[in-house]
């Protein structure tokens, strides 16, 4: 079916995943659906039992979509897979969230697609098809790439059919909303009497996060194949294995990477909608992966939860090694809004930064908790915790957090932690010594450290687009508070 | 301690400056303000008997005593409670603040935070509260003996409050003259016996005489 053609791949870390990934997860919760490939032919093509379904992924809110060049990109698969012979019905599919769209008429489609006003029939045996369709898709750049095709293959039915079979297909929701649906619709799927997730908005959260894991799995695989047919096997999910794969997975014991990888993705979502600069939406986006990725190897074993939940957690207690997954995952149920915000106050600071590595800055060897040193970046601090929020009873929480923070070896010398706490703080006093102290960083000892309140960085909703010196403010030794 | 005595501590404390920062609201129930040291669901914990604050005289916070009774608690257990309740005082020094203060203010505290632990005879003797009291970290640990409600006469002395409003002078004509034995005369010290004053400067005549005197005393 597919035709072989230079291997389509977004340059790594900027797909516009997720909403590409859940637009496949729906095509694969429909009932028609025999196999999806995501990235392949285009963004999705599914293979339902009607015929084929091309689709394109589109997520740009409040813009207007360039219709053109996506009506001469569907249209250029369409008569490709059809003058290459395949007699299926074919279904050009923009999926989207933007400003509406429609379908354009015939002579606005003409004019898109630059064809000729008369009509041109190649005449010729099906290996002579294929042989110029061949020729046509060499061609070295795109455009000319589709014009050739286009004028060697015009015939008005064709058009004619492509624009009855052509469909917008929008998703009205924005991408967060639209994962928590697409969550809701794979629960109905399964029987999920055996699942140890009892907590419905959870299980519903796992199964949407254990899905898109699996679409993303296919195509962030290191070592595909170069070979078109062979990708193809690679890339191909079928809606059968899909649904097993995901029960199976949900039956026994879901890994907790994923959990946490789907906190991450939900946080990205949450910033789809912000208006940044392309270097920063690329920035973001490769952040974003550099995390996923750095999640799925790091996040294994209950000593990796545990030491994500030290960074996040403002609670009292955290369970610890000897505890079963089930308290383990339940707990990080419980703490998503802090891991989010964490992700969110590494993402924004590393923005800032320039950083385009979620590694970056990391200190590897700290296992108590996820320590960061932007010594490198003129912070004075040679080893920090990024923590996450504290809103209500602020007092009560930094005493829990103080408790763990105390316990370990190579204590952070600087809490990033968005509170109304900020200044100095003592691990211990030593009450025999009571000579006069230079609250000064400089001499700072491994008995003090530092709390940075985060009020000069914006992680709220609009506050993206805005870069933050972090030199002057949460580098620096003299806290703003706000009062820039 | 008792109800009684409770009281009778607070008028005292209260009259040498002392403010207690544990009210009772009108249902009798205990109030505190300060988060650290209160439970989890926001009640006063049942051993905390009061928080006593002094302020110097430009009323910068600058002594806090915390009462807590330990007389129920097994020994065994008394160094995790202080532990407990440092880590408490630590979280306070660190991030909190006292009503109507600024945060700022609390540096005088740091090194005058002090937990008065009211035991049973016992732990106040127990190896437990001797390593306690040696324990300079955060607070400084004081374990008195309580016996019929309040804390016995000769433990009394080591309370930081307890000036000598408490307690009458134990001057005895004795010890008086024990005291006049050992020092120098008047005739061969009289500098000794003179109102010092930073101006004074001592004789090189007087500090023989004083030296003479230390050595002579230490045959």
């Amino acid at each position: 079916m597919h035709i072989g053609e230079v291997r389509r791949d977004a340059a790594p870390g900027i797909r516009g995943f997720l909403f590409q990934d859940l637009l496949a997860v729906d095509e694969l919760t429909k009932k028609e659906t025999e196999f999806i490939c995501s990235e392949y032919i285009e963004d999705i093509c599914a293979i339902t039992s009607k015929g084929i379904r091309i689709i394109q992924s589109k997520y740009t809110p409040g813009a207007t979509l360039g219709i053109k060049e996506i009506t001469r990109e569907l249209y250029y698969q369409y008569i490709k897979l059809r003058k290459y012979g395949y007699d299926g019905s074919i279904a050009p599919v923009l999926g989207f969230h933007a400003n509406p769209a429609t379908v354009p008429d015939e002579t606005t489609s003409k004019g898109y697609l630059n064809l000729p006003t008369g009509q041109k029939c190649f005449q010729g045996t099906a290996a002579e098809k294929k042989a110029l369709v061949l020729d046509c898709i060499g061609a070295c750049n795109k455009e000319e790439r589709e014009n050739k095709l286009f004028a060697s293959f015009y015939e008005p039915k064709d058009l004619k059919q492509f624009l009855s079979m052509y469909q917008m297909e929008e998703v009205k929701e924005s991408i967060g909303c639209y994962r928590k649906t697409l969550g809701m619709k794979l629960d109905t799927i399964f029987e999920t009497d055996c699942c140890p997730i009892e907590d419905t908005t959870d299980r519903q959260e796992l199964l949407i996060a254990l899905a898109t894991k699996l679409i993303q799995d296919r195509y962030n695989e290191p070592n595909q194949p170069n070979d078109n047919q062979e990708l193809l096997k690679y890339r191909k999910i079928t809606r059968k294995d899909f649904l097993t794969k995901i029960e199976q997975e949900l039956a026994s014991e879901p890994p907790f990477n994923i959990i946490i990888r789907s906190f991450a993705d939900e946080a990205y979502c949450e910033l789809a909608d912000e208006q940044l600069p392309p270097d920063n939406r690329i920035r973001l986006a490769q952040l974003y992966s550099s995390t996923d990725e750095w999640l799925k190897n790091n996040m294994n074993s209950h000593l990796d939860v545990i030491r994500l939940l030290n960074t996040v957690s403002t609670d009292l207690n955290i369970p610890n090694s000897g505890d079963r997954s089930q308290s383990l995952r339940q707990t990080l149920f419980t703490c998503k809004e802090n891991i989010k915000t964490f992700y969110f106050h590494v993402w924004k600071i590393k923005m800032d930064l320039k950083q385009n590595d979620f590694q970056e800055c990391l200190l590897p060897e700290i296992r108590n908790y996820i320590a960061f040193s932007f010594r490198d970046q003129k912070d004075w601090s040679k080893r920090s915790i990024i923590m996450s929020s504290i809103s209500a009873r602020p007092n009560k929480k930094l005493l829990y957090i103080q408790r763990r923070v105390r316990a370990w070896n190579d204590r952070p010398q600087k809490w990033y932690l968005r509170s109304p706490a900020r200044g100095y703080g003592d691990y211990s006093i030593d009450v025999a010594r009571i000579a006069p102290e230079k609250l000064d960083v400089t001499s700072i000892s491994p008995e003090k450290f530092a709390v940075e309140c985060m009020e000069c960085i914006g992680i709220d909703e609009g506050q993206w687009a805005i870069v933050e010196d972090c030199t002057d403010c949460i580098f620096s030794d003299k806290c703003k508070g706000g009062k820039k | 301690m008792s109800e009684q005595f409770e009281e009778a501590w607070r008028v005292y404390f209260t009259k040498s400056g002392y403010q207690p920062l544990i009210q009772k609201d009108i249902n009798g129930e205990k109030k505190l303000i300060i988060d650290e040291f209160c439970n989890d669901d926001g009640t006063v914990p049942e051993e905390l008997k009061e928080i006593y604050l002094l302020c110097n005289k430009s009323g910068i916070p600058c002594e806090l005593l915390l009462v807590i009774d330990v007389r129920d608690k097994q020994q065994k257990n008394l160094n995790a409670l202080c532990r407990a309740w440092d880590e408490r005082i630590l979280s306070f020094l660190n991030f909190g603040i006292l009503p109507g203060q600024e945060r700022q203010s609390l540096y005088l505290l740091k090194y005058n935070v002090m937990q008065i632990l009211l035991s049973t005879s016992v732990t106040a003797h127990s190896n437990a509260a001797a390593s306690g009291e040696k324990s300079t970290d955060i607070s400084r640990k004081l374990f008195v003996t309580i016996e019929n409600g309040d804390v016995i006469e000769s433990e009394r002395p080591m309370l930081p409050f307890y000036f000598d409003q408490l307690t009458k002078p134990t001057r005895t004509a004795d010890s008086e003259s024990e005291l006049e034995q050992m020092l120098p005369t008047r005739d061969n010290l009289a500098c000794l016996y003179e109102t010092y004053s930073p101006e004074r400067s001592f004789s090189e005549k007087d500090l023989i005489s004083v030296k003479e005197w230390l050595s002579n005393g230490k045959d």
